[in-house]
């Protein structure tokens, strides 16, 4: 490895180790940490005379092995599996290999070589790859959209608090309360935004088993429904 | 020099190649990969369909299912492709298989072992230490936590999402698998040909396609021992040190799963035992057993309070199934339906049969042809054919579901002796249009049935409408809405009572402790009726306190019909222990009777799921 190369790779080595560990976002430290991954596993498994396949496997093996390995060294230390202590085992390890293979002289040739036809095929079946995944991501973002919920947020002495929310605009609801209990604003109608959760207080009498029932109030129904224990008056 | 030799030849780069193929080695990689790639498109598109549509998905599933073994598999078999060519459109091939279950359900893991490996996952990094927090719904994960450990790296290292990290992390091991396997077959046979027909072969095995691309413990373990076998196979020099590195992997194999690591110390036990029993130099063979040995004991001796027990159970009910069927108590395994009484096409269940058949004549005619030149062959080679001649036992394992479960999870070391053989029998066949489009054929048949058995039931392959316990199908908006609030508005570790979809979704999303046999060792027998009976009277409050619970629970889709893998919650709930068998669904009662069981209360409701406060029974 020349001194520029060294250089670089100790760059590329602490960059990626301090991206890790202050937790910053995938986006930024994933390109760092995955080519100082992959050059750090490239350079341990140069070997003379191993070919591109074995040092592709070995490549990808050896970082599955280093990484279940390594986890159970962590687990030794009193602060265990945490970004820190992965980043500081990366950069450890990295630094270590890069002091092994210090003698390695890297042949860029490659660079200077011109782009076969099977470039252009490759090329072709990435984008296509690329769009499948868009696609899918697509479908399945349409597919989890949150349901319309009810749930209790909070009771105290004279008052339940309840929250709405939905995964997209709808209403208008109102909400109906069995047994009836003094009419407030509590009851007007309401619609609700895109996961935006509304809260409404509904006045509650001492030790009293509630039904409060979200209602369309287009049609009528019942559309959701809990059911709470109201405190005792202190 | 490798430590291994073997007699068959390169076809590829001697005479047989025809005169009707062009003499130079041609470069196709690119070609196959674009293949794949719009194989991998189809299958994202059946994806969305399914999810968008309420139509049939299967016009645009299997041609993509198909393309992405058409061109790898030719590619193995053409006579005149550059080495590097055959091997990078095989790998590929394998890989795209994982790929495409990632292209399914790109956001986040559905599959029921796929939560539960994506829950012990989150107790680690809750955690930030192995072996303590336990997961009830899979206590012996706990000690085989290499799956975890290694996507909890990649997670904290790279920023990625742990679902992107895990994704990351099966790709890389297919390629090792792929390439391992290759690798190791081309040293066996000096025959790249034939190694990369047998990686094509592998593709076919039933397990390829989904169980072992699936984010669970054994899907790393397998490309680990693959890779040490390969790792012991290609050494340079037979020296001490040289075993340092097949066991490390093997020492990673044997920290991430149980039956696997076992299958990769059998391997290594065989091919010393294969080169006793002949005579032939060991090349460390039994030194290398012996490591092998060593790790999977002294691995078991930590986790034997889980392990022991819970691999016990696994052969113990498969023998119980199995005498059950043989005494006529049980019916024997409804071959091609699910529980819900839904059947599998008829031109997939005939592809099966043909796939089967097809299977068992070549592993004759290849293990005949293999027995008049076995004097010839290495140790290692050997020891893949007698494993070949196991292959008879996965599909006769399939009399009982249990029994099933053992003869597939066996299958991914009985497939590699199976593609060994008959990879050895077609690289030797003359290389004429008329044989090579016959391999071609044979190929195609073993892959579509190896899908179609390994995939289990249709809809379980692609995502689709709400289905009642039907593990990914089970996995919609709902549930995933009543998990997040859970992890929002409750504290975590809370004890509930829950169905089996909805209990993989709030440990894993929602942080709460699902109450299971397994891990809270109580009756499960008697504490799911809490669930699945109607109104039991102040028997109810009873099992609130016996399984000591702080939440139930209810899922109302659940009286909509029967369960698709045959249990609402798990194995040995009510209507399923011995030889009870399930006719109806439970009534709606069962999931509403907690609205007037005073003073427990409705605290969530999304219209299919109820959370119900019973603390207050306790």
């Amino acid at each position: 490895v020349n001194r520029l190369e060294f250089a670089a790779r100790l760059i590329l080595i602490y960059a990626a180790g301090i991206l890790g560990a202050i937790g910053a976002k995938g986006d930024i430290a994933a390109p760092f940490a995955v080519a100082s991954i992959f050059l750090t596993a490239e350079l341990a498994m140069r070997a003379p005379g191993r070919d591109g396949f074995d040092r592709f496997v070995r490549i990808f093996g050896s970082v599955i092995v280093a990484l279940i390995l390594g986890g159970f060294v962590l687990n030794l230390f009193p602060d265990g599996l945490t970004r820190q202590t992965w980043s500081a085992l990366w950069v450890v390890i990295s630094l270590a290999v890069l002091w092994w293979k210090r003698r390695e002289v890297t042949s860029f040739a490659w660079l200077h070589k011109k782009a076969s036809p099977q470039t252009a095929w490759f090329a072709t079946a990435a984008v296509v790859v690329i769009g499948a995944a868009v696609l899918a991501t697509h479908g399945a973002n349409q597919n989890l959209q949150r349901p319309l919920q009810m749930w209790v947020q909070g009771k105290s002495t004279g008052s339940i608090t309840v929250a709405i929310s939905s995964g997209s605009a709808s209403g208008p609801y109102r909400l109906v309360v069995d047994p009836e209990v003094t009419k407030t604003d509590a009851f007007d109608e309401f619609t609700l935004d895109a996961d935006r959760a509304v809260e409404r207080s509904i006045p509650a009498g001492p030790s009293t088993r509630y039904r409060i029932h979200l209602v369309d109030a287009k049609t009528g129904d019942q559309v959701r429904t809990v059911i709470v224990e109201s405190p005792p008056f202190s | 020099m490798s430590v291994l030799v073997d007699s068959a030849r390169d076809v590829s780069q001697d005479e047989s190649v025809t005169v009707e193929e062009p003499s130079t080695p041609k470069s196709i990689a690119g070609q196959v990969a674009v293949t794949v790639a719009i194989g991998l498109l189809l299958i994202a598109y059946a994806g969305y369909r399914a999810r968008t549509t309420t139509g049939s998905v299967d016009m645009f599933y299997w041609p993509g299912v198909l393309m992405l073994y058409l061109g790898p598999a030719w590619a193995a078999l053409a006579p005149n492709v550059r080495r590097s060519d055959r091997i990078a459109a095989v790998v590929l091939g394998g890989v795209a298989t994982t790929v495409s279950r990632i292209l399914l359900y790109p956001t986040h893991f559905a599959y029921h072992d796929e939560l539960l490996h994506m829950n012990s996952l989150r107790l680690i990094q809750e955690n930030g230490h192995l072996f303590e927090a336990m997961n009830s719904m899979l206590p012996v994960s706990k000690y085989y936590p290499g799956l975890e450990v290694a996507t909890d790296g990649i997670h904290r290292i790279t920023g990625l999402s742990t679902h992107v990290a895990g994704s990351a992390l099966l790709v890389a091991g297919r390629i090792v698998l792929m390439l391992s396997l290759i690798r190791s077959v081309e040293w066996i046979t000096k025959s790249a040909r034939t190694a990369c027909i047998a990686g094509a072969l592998y593709i076919c095995s039933q397990q390829f396609t989904f169980f072992n691309s699936q984010f669970s413990y054994q899907s790393v373990a397998l490309p680990l021992c693959f890779y040490a076998v390969y790792l012991f196979g290609t050494r340079n020099r037979a020296t001490n040190w040289s075993l340092l590195a097949p066991s490390l992997a093997l020492g990673a194999a044997a920290m991430s799963h149980h039956l696997t690591a076992l299958g990769g110390v059998m391997v290594f036990v065989g091919w010393w035992l294969m080169a006793k029993i002949r005579k032939t130099p060991q090349q460390q063979a039994g030194l290398m057993a012996l490591i092998a040995l060593g790790i999977l004991a002294a691995w078991t001796a930590f986790a034997h309070d889980q392990v022991l027990r819970y691999v016990k159970e696994i052969f113990q009910s498969s023998a119980e199934s199995i005498s059950h069927v043989v005494g006529g108590d049980q019916e024997s395994n409804e071959l091609f339906a699910d529980n819900g009484g839904e059947k599998t096409p008829l031109w997939q269940r005939g592809a099966s049969v043909l796939a089967v058949l097809v299977t068992v004549a070549g592993l004759a005619v290849s293990l005949l042809r293999a027995r008049k030149d076995r004097k010839s062959k290495s140790s290692a080679a050997i020891a893949l054919l007698f494993v070949a001649a196991l292959y008879p036992l996965i599909p006769a394992s399939h009399l009982t579901v249990t029994s099933a479960e053992v003869g597939d999870r066996s299958s991914s070391f009985i497939y590699v002796g199976v593609a060994f053989a008959i990879a050895g029998w077609l690289a030797l066949l003359p290389v004429t249009r008329i044989v090579r489009s016959g391999a071609f054929a044979m190929l195609t048949i073993m892959y579509v049935g190896g899908v179609i058995l390994g995939g289990g039931p249709p809809w379980l392959k692609v995502p689709g409408p709400y289905l009642v316990a039907g593990d990914n199908r089970g996995v919609d908006a709902n549930g995933m809405a009543a998990a997040y609030w859970m992890h929002t508005y409750m504290t975590p570790d809370n004890r509930i009572m829950v169905d089996r979809v909805n209990g993989l979704l709030d440990a894993t999303y929602g942080r709460q402790h699902v109450f299971r046999h397994l891990g809270d060792k109580l009756d499960m027998g008697t504490t799911s009726t809490l669930l699945l009976n109607g109104p039991q009277g102040d028997y109810d409050k009873e099992l609130v306190r016996y399984a000591d619970l702080d939440y139930l629970v209810a899922d109302r889709r659940l009286a909509a019909g029967l369960p698709r893998f045959g249990v609402y919650i798990e194995a040995g709930e009510a209507g399923t222990r011995g030889t009870e068998v399930r006719r109806d669904p439970p009534p709606l009662e069962a999931f509403t009777k907690f609205d007037y069981i005073e003073p427990t209360e409705r605290i969530y409701d999304n219209g299919a799921i109820a959370v119900y406060d019973v603390r207050s029974l306790k």
